[in-house]
């Protein structure tokens, strides 16, 4: 032992003292340790991805609506699709009102956004409810690029982007931040009342609801979809499904305040396949190599 | 102790735990068994004194890179130095008790697994505390993840009881070549 040289006797106390500084070093600091996650990611992958493939296979995720056929379950996405864009353009339309309201005023003009979407398969996901993605810089992604699955459900954001790849925390993450969300009260949207939600950590949201008297019924808004209506969203991803009141909880001390859960269409949001990427198309400057599968105005 | 074999093992249930980690979550919450734990323990049960501590570093470094922490701002953080430094330390209480220990029976993987982790956890959730002390960019609920960190040391035992099948059986391949003064019997080598 006496004989090793001064590095090989010091290098273990050296090496704690360093994780140490490391571990309680600011994060704007340690901003390099991404570069050595993605070599990680990359050397990990080739184990993880078959094995997840293969249980993908034996055990499926479980779909939307388990019963319907390939044909109702196209059928019914389009309805999706459709009942999206079309309460998009009410709240667009309410959008606009209320700007042609303040352009009398003076007020200035909200720019407009195009979104292009980037059609990219799940890697793997991580601890703390995080998904990589194989997307990175490459495509145009930033943080906080909003993720979508199956075209219309919400997934959550971009929290950080490497060249090639991207890590997604996902909206039922503990760890992720509230969303303002509206519950639409019937299935043309015109009644809606907006709610406060928190994940929960066990792939659920709780949020609390008012209603305007104790005559009605909390039992109807069970199964009722809850929507993004939340202003720091971007604008494109506005009215985005977040998911559907899966029961109401009952909250003794407030009558007209009651707790609802809510639990994304996709019942496991860790193991999504492929994901879809809404960028802003406007001043994006990458093309990528992805394909692009549709743009919404 | 053979690092090739080590490296490769690692690689392995890394794979293996990353893919099984949606399916193998308990109730959704974030508890989930730990594969690398028991490796780790395996390592420290037979491998001499610093070779095990190099191992431990080893994946618990790799361990904090593969756990994005949350930040305010929306981002996220890899932390290097909790897990790498917990490990760290649940190495040393294998290696400090090992002497005394029955190694070839697959309990005593399940149960200083499940020691260990729960050393490793306190270690992870005490650094991260610490951190949030000052400046406080993470999203961080101390409470939260000791009760979640707990069960998952507790579900580790499981893991630990599967694995020590294939561990006991690629011992050789290892190649542990240490002399671990035991308490109750031979010296082992």
């Amino acid at each position: 032992m006496q004989h090793q040289p001064l590095i090989v006797r010091w290098s273990m106390p050296i090496t704690i003292v360093l994780l140490f500084v490391l571990a309680l070093a600011p994060v704007r600091l340690i901003g390099w340790t991404s570069w050595f996650y993605a070599q990680t990611i990359v050397i990990i992958m080739p184990v993880a991805d078959p094995i997840g493939s293969a249980l993908d296979f034996i055990t499926p995720p479980q779909a939307a609506n388990r019963g319907a056929s390939e044909r109702e379950r196209e059928l019914t996405g389009e309805i999706d699709r459709y009942r999206t864009q079309l309460l998009q353009i009410k709240h667009e339309n309410d959008r606009l009102n209320e700007l042609i309201e303040q352009f009398s005023r003076g007020a200035q003009i909200t720019p407009n956004l195009d979104v292009r979407q980037i059609h990219r398969p799940r890697i793997s996901s991580l601890y703390n409810d995080t998904l990589v993605i194989r997307t990175g810089k490459i495509d145009g992604l930033t943080q906080g690029t909003v993720v979508v699955v199956d075209a219309v459900q919400l997934l959550g954001k971009v929290t950080r982007v490497n060249a090639r790849t991207a890590t997604v925390r996902m909206i039922t993450a503990k760890s992720a931040q509230q969303i303002m969300a509206t519950v639409l009260l019937n299935d043309e949207g015109s009644e809606q009342v907006s709610c406060l939600l928190t994940p929960v950590g066990d792939g659920t949201l709780i949020g609390e609801v008012a209603r305007s008297s104790a005559d009605d019924s909390w039992g109807q808004l069970v199964g009722r979809e809850v929507r993004l209506l939340d202003n720091q969203w971007p604008q494109h991803a506005q009215m985005l499904v977040i998911g559907t009141i899966e029961r109401i909880q009952r909250n003794d001390t407030q009558p007209l305040r009651q707790r609802i859960i809510v639990r994304p269409t996709i019942k496991d949001l860790r193991r999504v396949p492929e994901v879809i990427l809404r960028l802003p198309a406007e001043g994006d400057a990458g093309s990528g190599s992805g394909s692009m599968i549709g743009g919404t105005p | 102790m053979n690092w090739f074999v080590f490296a490769f093992v690692s690689w392995v249930l890394f794979g293996v735990e990353l893919a099984l980690l949606p399916i193998l979550d308990a109730g959704d919450r974030g508890v989930h068994a730990s594969m690398i734990v028991p490796l780790l323990t395996f390592v420290a049960l037979y491998a001499p004194r610093k070779q095990a501590m190099w191992s431990a570093i080893i994946l618990g470094v790799v361990m904090d890179l593969l756990s994005p922490m949350a930040q305010i701002d929306g981002g996220s953080a890899y932390i290097v130095g909790p897990h790498a430094l917990g490990y760290l330390l649940a190495c040393h209480f294998v290696l400090a008790i090992r002497g005394s220990l029955i190694r070839r029976n697959p309990l005593t993987l399940v149960i200083i697994s499940i020691a260990g982790s729960f050393i490793a956890q306190i270690a992870v959730v005490a650094l991260f505390t610490l951190r949030n002390l000052g400046t406080n960019p993470l999203i961080w609920d101390a409470g939260d993840q000791l009760v979640q960190r707990s069960f998952s040391s507790l579900y580790t035992g499981l893991s630990a009881l599967a694995l020590s099948i294939i561990f006991f059986a690629l011992a050789p391949t290892f190649g542990f070549h240490s002399t671990v003064p035991t308490r109750f019997a031979r010296t082992i080598k």
